[in-house]
């Protein structure tokens, strides 16, 4: 047993530079730290810094190693089943974490105890983080899970496809165990976009294995442009609001079209940073109606086949004549939940 | 003004393409082929003065090994993938670059060298340098294992994975290649060289009998097998006896030298098994579909690749023409100056 507050795991393959890039960075940014370096198949130049590392760390780090490359998620697998502190972090060797990282997310868990995953601002370039906001999917490149949420579910499913569905499978798994996945603003980790490896044609046969795998654990989710009236206020708004996250909670969705006010209270309230799937879209103020309209076609092109659904039970969708009332589409949300 | 003067002339040169191999020298001529394919020996006299003269490179110096007189040493300046002596190899790239460039002093000419993957950045820097100073305009690396899949046709740009697998005279090189960059390559300095010594030790250990390298490789060539075959061929061996001292003529079979060659046969085939063990799975599931490429001179050594086949399960097909691949893939790159700049290595 460590005295470490978390447990970093490294899953390492190869790239000799960067790798010792993130581990100077997560020794100088993360005291409180142990590292878990799972060396999967790498070559020798690899192999020796890891060592070295590991040398001279001590007993603040646990080197592990398979000669087999077995691949990220089953080399994340293995170092999180060896953490024994009260958080358990997921760092891409390729990722290199900043000062203060890990701090607000730490005191981010700590207030909130539904918050099972916590992912910091991630960037490849431009530092833009607002928050903290619930997300569909944690990230393999920086991922922070409390111990309470791993001896709930473990580590990741192995049989999907390594990486975004992945991620989904896991939030969701988590979320059907009550812990919710936020990202948490903080000071913004630079990594780096893996490339896909492999054939077209394999990739595309894992990622409909994956799908169909992921559609039968949790259905598929659905996409919806709802559309708040005039007259409707903070109150209403933020009572309905209630409803889509537990929805995006759940693989959903949402866009919610409200009259511009309403979309500046909203956001001063931070209604807008509920969950990364809900997105508020204002209505022009002065705008006539084709152009309004306009504003709904814009998002029906960027996610064909989105049901349109009126916030106000008894008030019309006014650009189409097909739309589901407000308690249709709680039942819906419900029946997700069952 | 020299880069002036460099380009101007660049317009007169035509692009070469060097496979600095252990056991052979080949050269490419851009819009002709391969122009030279000469043995990667030198014979150099030692002067009084302590310096070295050289006196013939490639073939002519091949046939003066192991029969020259105490000033001159016939000597091959690559070892084990490596230059060993980057004087002589300097002297080795001068004489091939000037034999195709025939008298055009002036002509500065492009060149792609191939090394081995495994070489130190020191090593990459000396072969330039080699390079730059024996006449060549602008030197760009490539690693064999990729210009050996460029010359055996594998689509390396994609992003499907693909093994080529290049034995060579010094080194063999095993690598998986994707996205025109090499994902991972293991490099092992075991070769045709290594076989050749491992049946010279075998007929001196078993028949008392010493043989030149030279018989070696013709054995080699002519009854070497990896793994057993339909028939059992058989061949005089020539050598001196190591009791009596006199010259004497033995018979072996095949079966005696896959014997002989076991233990770097098995460092080729341990390779290619840890190769794979560490190729990213993604990459790896391309390959059951794709099998392995065998590329090089080794790659002739009979029913190694029905051995790599047993040993892996997967598909193994031998290149075209492997004696000539990592020539030829260097050709192709000169062609195609977007891909020469995407797989040459930084030196």
């Amino acid at each position: 047993m460590t005295d470490a507050t978390i447990d970093v795991v490294i899953p390492v393959w190869n790239r000799p530079s960067e790798t010792r890039n993130c581990l100077v960075n997560l020794i100088n940014f993360t005291p409180q730290a142990r590292l878990i370096m799972f060396d999967f198949g790498s070559d020798r130049d690899t192999e020796r810094l890891l060592q070295e590392f590991a040398d001279q760390l001590d007993d603040r780090a646990l080197l592990m190693r398979d000669d087999a490359n077995i691949g990220f998620v089953r080399a994340a697998n293995r170092g999180l089943s060896r953490s024994e502190a009260p958080y358990l972090a997921l760092v891409r060797n390729t990722t290199q974490v900043s000062q203060g990282w890990l701090e607000p997310l730490l005191s981010f868990a700590a207030a909130r105890p539904e918050a099972g995953i916590l992912v910091p601002c991630l960037t490849t370039g431009e530092t833009w983080c607002r928050g903290p906001v619930e997300v569909e999917s944690a990230s393999f490149a920086a991922t922070v899970i409390t111990r309470r949420l791993y001896q709930e579910i473990g580590g990741f499913d192995e049989g999907l496809d390594g990486g975004l569905w992945c991620l989904r499978d896991y939030t969701r798994r988590a979320c059907a165990k009550g812990f919710l996945s936020y990202q948490v603003p903080g000071p913004a980790l630079s990594y780096q976009e893996e490339v896909q490896l492999g054939s077209e044609r394999r990739r595309q046969e894992t990622l409909e294995h994956t799908l169909e795998l992921f559609r039968e654990r949790w259905g598929e989710g659905r996409s919806y442009v709802v559309h708040v009236p005039k007259g409707a206020d903070l109150d209403i708004l933020t009572e309905k609001l209630v409803w889509l996250v537990k929805g995006a909670r759940h693989g959903d969705s949402y866009f919610v079209l409200l009259p511009a006010a309403l979309h500046k209270a909203a956001e001063q309230a931070g209604l807008d940073l509920l969950h990364e799937n809900v997105a508020l879209a204002p209505l022009p103020r002065l705008a006539l109606e084709p152009v309004r309209r306009r504003v709904y076609q814009r998002i029906l092109e960027k996610c064909p086949g989105a049901v349109a659904v009126s916030a106000i039970d008894g008030i019309a969708f006014p650009w189409s004549a097909e739309f589901l009332s407000f308690s249709e589409l709680c039942q819906r949300i419900e029946q997700g939940y069952r | 003004m020299l880069k002036i003067f460099d380009a101007l002339f660049g317009m007169f040169s035509n692009d070469l393409a060097i496979d600095l191999g252990t056991a052979n020298t080949l050269v490419y001529l851009k819009g002709k082929g391969i122009v030279v394919r000469e043995p990667s020996v030198v014979a150099v006299q030692k002067m009084q003065n302590g310096q070295q003269k050289v006196l013939a490179v490639g073939m002519e110096a091949k046939k003066m090994l192991g029969r020259t007189p105490g000033s001159i040493t016939a000597i091959r300046p690559m070892k084990d993938g490596v230059i060993a002596d980057f004087d002589i190899t300097e002297e080795m790239l001068r004489y091939f670059i000037h034999k195709v460039h025939n008298r055009k002093t002036l002509v500065r000419p492009r060149i792609v060298i191939c090394v081995p993957s495994g070489i130190t950045q020191v090593e990459k820097r000396a072969v330039k340098e080699s390079a730059e100073s024996a006449g060549a305009r602008e030197v760009y690396l490539i690693e064999e294992p990729m210009a050996a899949a460029i010359g055996a046709g594998l689509p390396i740009t994609e992003a499907s994975g693909n093994m080529i697998v290049d034995i060579g005279g010094g080194t063999t090189e095993v690598a998986v290649i994707s996205l025109a960059g090499i994902v991972y390559t293991k490099s092992v300095r075991v070769g045709g060289d290594k076989m050749d010594e491992a049946i010279v030790q075998y007929i001196k250990r078993k028949y008392n009998l010493l043989i030149g390298d030279r018989m070696a490789e013709l054995i080699k060539i002519e009854i070497g097998e990896a793994y057993p075959g339909n028939e059992l061929i058989h061949m005089e061996v020539k050598g001196r006896d190591l009791v009596s001292g006199i010259p004497k003529t033995t018979e072996i079979d095949s079966n005696e030298i896959r014997e002989a060659l076991s233990e770097p046969v098995t460092a080729i085939v341990d390779a290619v098994r840890n190769c794979l063990e560490r190729t990213p799975p993604e990459l790896a599931a391309d390959l059951v579909d794709k099998g392995i490429v065998l590329a090089g001179g080794g790659a002739l050594l009979r029913n190694l690749d029905v051995l790599l086949r047993e040993e892996t399960g997967l598909p193994v097909v031998t290149a075209e023409d492997p004696l000539s691949c990592v020539v030829l893939g260097s050709g192709k790159v000169l062609d195609e100056l977007t891909l020469l700049r995407n797989v040459a290595v930084s030196s």
